[in-house]
């Protein structure tokens, strides 16, 4: 399109630069000057077109919403109107000066002179025309008595005498009578016109002067020559003068001015019209050109703007990569540019520090959660209003709670009211408030459903820099404080059965002894007495060897020897050294096998049946009940009785060593039951049942050894 | 009524009108009152008389000094009943009528040589009259054929001064062009 533009004005100025001169007087150009006006009109047009082209093009443009279309709009309006402005001004100028001076050209002095000056030559030509005609009547006065013969030496005789350049005498025919004539005439005499003779000879003189193309001016008078001689006919004297050349060439000068004067005079309309015309297609070619220009220019101008906020468009959608080395341009717009695209490159800069910091944060933040989350021991934040700010998957577990349903609450509204959470959490915080912003650190007790869940809580506050609030830490160390407490009965049965043991067979061998000694020497009631006391040191000395064969079984559980066990077949063997009177089985069907020590489950059978009878003791009714079930990976084995269950106060120490309610009874039933289920790796739970009696629950992992199956 | 179409009729009332003022022009212009095409000796000539008018614009210039250049054209085709006329010839010649206002006549000039006129009438019945004009020899028209010869003059705008040339276009009062003056010829 530039070089369109370029092409057009070009043309446009070459068009111009003809047309101007077209209207002065070079030949060439004047045939041609409509064709100019058509091509000038032609260029103009299509330059109508082009500016019409550019402008449906914005139009589109700005349709389409293309970003600074409309600054191109403006700016082209803009520029329009700065060249229309002074064009229209210039334009009305000359078009006022044009029409002025053409005026002026027409003075009606100048055009009086001129035509007084041509009056003037006409008088003059007048003058001698008539001095003329006097000079040729004379002649003819003087021919009109002469004959033929003497006609031409006299005619010569006056043409000499009246300085005149040609006289010629006719004949009523036309017919040449007698010619003569000076040295500048022609060898042939100037024959007039007949209508002209006959004009003469009808008694009517002729003068006239004669614009001759190439003799000039001339001067012709015929006069008619009445002669008496021949017999009444009439000759006809013509005489030619030539107008003095001096005078000739001063009317033909003012002639030719008048003439030029009045043809310019009747074409001053044409030639305002011309100069118009050539000035309004000026005038269209430079605004239509500006315009034309003016698209390009502020296209061009607005080409670094359109990429400025393309690159702020796209850095507003957070795209750093709009990087603009295309544009090259000094100017304000280039440094403008400039300044973008550094502060672009900070940006992005900043933005990928800024990602980087928090992608480290979080990676760092993922790692302490997830350290939290594996962490076995339950970690509560707290604010400082001692609401839970964080609480991480351990504690949940530990409280058995739900950790979305902890967050934000303060401690004291944890759970329902009454219930463990809602107490566990109103002891910490008593805790938190008494220790006043120090650490602490306690033993809590938290009740499970079967059990007692000891927790070790450690408080304390955080430093004031960080946030203010406090962390609470709590591990479940039931398992830890069970073990301890087993170990430490496990130690204490070992040396009572290795203290106690030793010193038992003596005294019972010196008791055997001193009945056997004394029987037959003391008489009576002595004897009597002697043998009531060993017998009660025997039986009480055994009945300590079993006391302490138990505990010694107790501190030496044999190590488990796991293998396939059918527990249905199991319970049915010990059930037969049972009077199944009050003994119920209900055994599932297609049980499979446990993974179990047959001699171990076999004891913990017995002992389990043993409670249950023990604890139903005196009652007549009373029932006990033996339960196989399938579960998913486990198989349960439930013994169930009738009898009074356990008291609320044992529930808590079900499985310590001699714990027991029985008047008679070492206390280690249930904990050598729970130590030989945690060696088979199979769980126990006791509970009462709600109508009356009490339930121990024994589960075994399914066998899943290499012989494993269903039977 | 839609502006289009009164575009239109005005338009179309405009055209009438151009063409009812033509009309009313060619009354005052150049007539062809007689013409004829004859053999003299070897040539064809053309004799015709032709009655000239012209307007007071036309005039007005012409007492101004402004010369007028009249053009005689003479056309001649041969008559085919079955194909297009064939054009044989096409002929013109010119006449310049030009006013002295220092003698105060008019001059007229021709190929036939100089005159001068007292009355500008006189001029144009001189300048109507065309006598002997050769047009073509002998042997370009046969004889059993017909030719259809045309002939008109017109007014020669195009050697009137550009600014004069413009006003001319641009008022039309100096049309001066006569219509073809058609006949047929059998030699």
């Amino acid at each position: 399109m530039r070089y369109l533009l370029i092409a057009a004005a070009v043309l446009g100025a070459a068009v111009l630069a003809l047309l101007f001169p077209a209207s002065g007087d070079t030949p060439l150009l004047t045939e041609n000057f409509p064709a100019l006006l058509i091509v000038g009109a032609v260029i103009a047009i299509s330059l109508l077109a082009l500016v019409g082209w550019q402008l449906w093009q914005l139009r589109r443009r700005i349709r389409a919403g293309v970003f600074g279309s409309k600054l191109t709009l403006r700016l082209m309006l803009w520029f329009g109107l700065v060249a229309l402005l002074p064009a229209t001004v210039v334009f009305g100028a000359s078009v006022f000066f044009l029409n002025r001076s053409i005026e002026t050209w027409f003075d009606v002095r100048v055009d009086t002179a001129l035509g007084a000056g041509v009056n003037l030559g006409q008088a003059a030509l007048d003058d001698m025309l008539v001095d003329l005609t006097k000079k040729t009547e004379r002649m003819a006065l003087a021919l009109s008595d002469a004959g033929t013969g003497s006609a031409i030496t006299m005619l010569s005789a006056l043409r000499e005498q009246a300085a005149v350049n040609e006289a010629t005498l006719f004949d009523e025919k036309g017919g040449v009578v007698a010619t003569a004539a000076g040295e500048r005439a022609g060898l042939l005499p100037d024959i007039p016109e007949r209508s002209i003779l006959w004009q003469v000879l009808q008694e009517k003189a002729y003068s006239r002067v004669d614009d001759l193309p190439e003799k000039g001016l001339v001067m012709r008078v015929l006069v008619p020559v009445y002669s008496s001689s021949f017999a009444g006919e009439t000759r006809v004297l013509q005489v030619l003068h030539a107008v003095p050349p001096s005078l000739a060439r001063d009317a033909e000068a003012v002639q030719s001015a008048y003439r030029d004067y009045q043809e310019i005079a009747a074409s001053r309309l044409g030639l305002k019209r011309m100069y118009g015309m050539a000035l309004t297609l000026t005038l269209l070619l430079a605004l239509l050109l500006t315009i034309a220009l003016a698209y390009l220019l502020s296209d061009k101008m607005g080409a670094p703007l359109r990429t400025l906020a393309r690159g702020t468009r796209a850095v507003a959608k957070g795209d750093f990569s709009q990087m603009h080395s295309s544009v090259q341009s000094r100017d304000e717009l280039g440094a403008l540019i400039q300044s973008f695209n550094d502060m672009t490159r900070q940006l992005s800069e900043a933005r990928i520090d800024a990602e980087r910091n928090q992608l480290q944060t979080e990676q760092a933040k993922a790692y302490l959660e997830s350290v939290l989350a594996n962490l076995s021991s339950g970690v509560v934040a707290l604010d400082h209003r001692l609401r839970v700010r964080a609480i991480n998957d351990a504690a949940a577990r530990i409280l058995a709670a739900d950790a979305e349903r902890l967050s934000g609450k303060p401690l004291t509204e944890w759970g329902e009211a009454g219930t463990p959470l809602r107490k566990f959490g109103e002891e910490v915080a008593e805790r938190f408030i008494a220790a006043e912003g120090g650490d602490w650190s306690a033993q809590l007790e938290f009740p499970r459903p079967g059990h007692m869940q000891i927790l070790l809580a450690r408080g304390s506050k955080l430093p004031a820099e960080v946030q203010r609030g406090y962390t609470l830490v709590f591990d479940d160390v039931t398992k830890l404080i069970r073990a301890e407490r087993d170990a430490a009965w496990g130690e204490v049965a070992r040396r009572l059965a290795h203290e106690i043991k030793n010193p038992l067979t003596p005294i019972q061998l010196s008791a055997e002894r001193l009945s056997l000694r004394l029987k037959d020497k003391l008489a009576g009631s002595e004897a009597e007495m002697l043998t009531r006391a060993t017998a009660t040191i025997i039986n009480q000395v055994g009945a300590m060897k079993g006391m302490v064969d138990a505990f010694a079984s107790y501190a030496r559980m044999p190590s488990a020897q796991i293998a396939p066990l059918d527990l249905n077949a199991l319970v049915r063997e010990v059930l037969t050294l049972y009077d199944g009177g009050n003994v119920r089985h209900e055994l599932a069907r297609e049980l499979p096998l446990a993974a179990g020590d047959p001699t171990l489950m076999r004891q913990v059978i017995h002992n389990l049946l043993q409670n249950a009878q023990d604890a139903l003791a005196g009652r007549p009714d009373g029932r006990i009940g033996i339960r196989t079930e399938a579960a998913e990976d486990f198989v349960s084995l439930a013994v169930v009785d009738n009898g009074p269950g356990f008291p609320e106060q044992m529930m808590v120490r079900m499985f310590e060593p001699y714990a027991t309610t029985k008047p008679k009874g070492t206390g280690l039933g249930l904990p050598i039951v729970k130590k030989i289920v945690e060696e088979l790796k199979g769980s126990i739970r006791v509970e009462n049942l709600s109508g009356g009696g009490a339930c121990v629950c024994v589960s075994l992992p399914v066998y899943k050894g290499s012989t494993g199956g269903k039977q | 009524m839609q502006p289009a179409s009164r575009c239109l009729l005005l338009l179309l009332c405009a055209m009438f009108a151009a063409v009812f003022m033509h009309a009313a022009h060619a009354d005052d212009a150049i007539t062809v009152t007689d013409a004829s095409l004859k053999r003299n000796g070897e040539n064809w000539v053309v004799n015709a008389t032709l009655r000239v008018n012209l307007n007071h614009t036309q005039e007005e210039a012409l007492k101004k000094g402004i010369p007028l250049n009249f053009v005689t054209e003479v056309k001649l085709r041969r008559v085919r009943s079955w194909w297009f006329d064939e054009d044989l010839l096409a002929g013109n010649r010119v006449g310049r009528l030009n006013y002295s206002p220092l003698t105060r006549r008019y001059q007229l000039e021709t190929v036939a040589g100089f005159k001068a006129f007292d009355t500008l009438a006189e001029a144009l019945v001189e300048l109507g009259r065309i006598e002997n004009w050769v047009v073509a020899r002998g042997d370009v028209l046969k004889p059993g054929n017909t030719y259809e010869m045309a002939l008109r003059m017109r007014l020669d705008l195009g050697q009137l001064s550009k600014p004069l040339q413009i006003n001319a276009l641009a008022s039309g009062k100096w049309e001066v062009e006569g219509d073809w003056f058609e006949w047929e010829v059998t030699p």
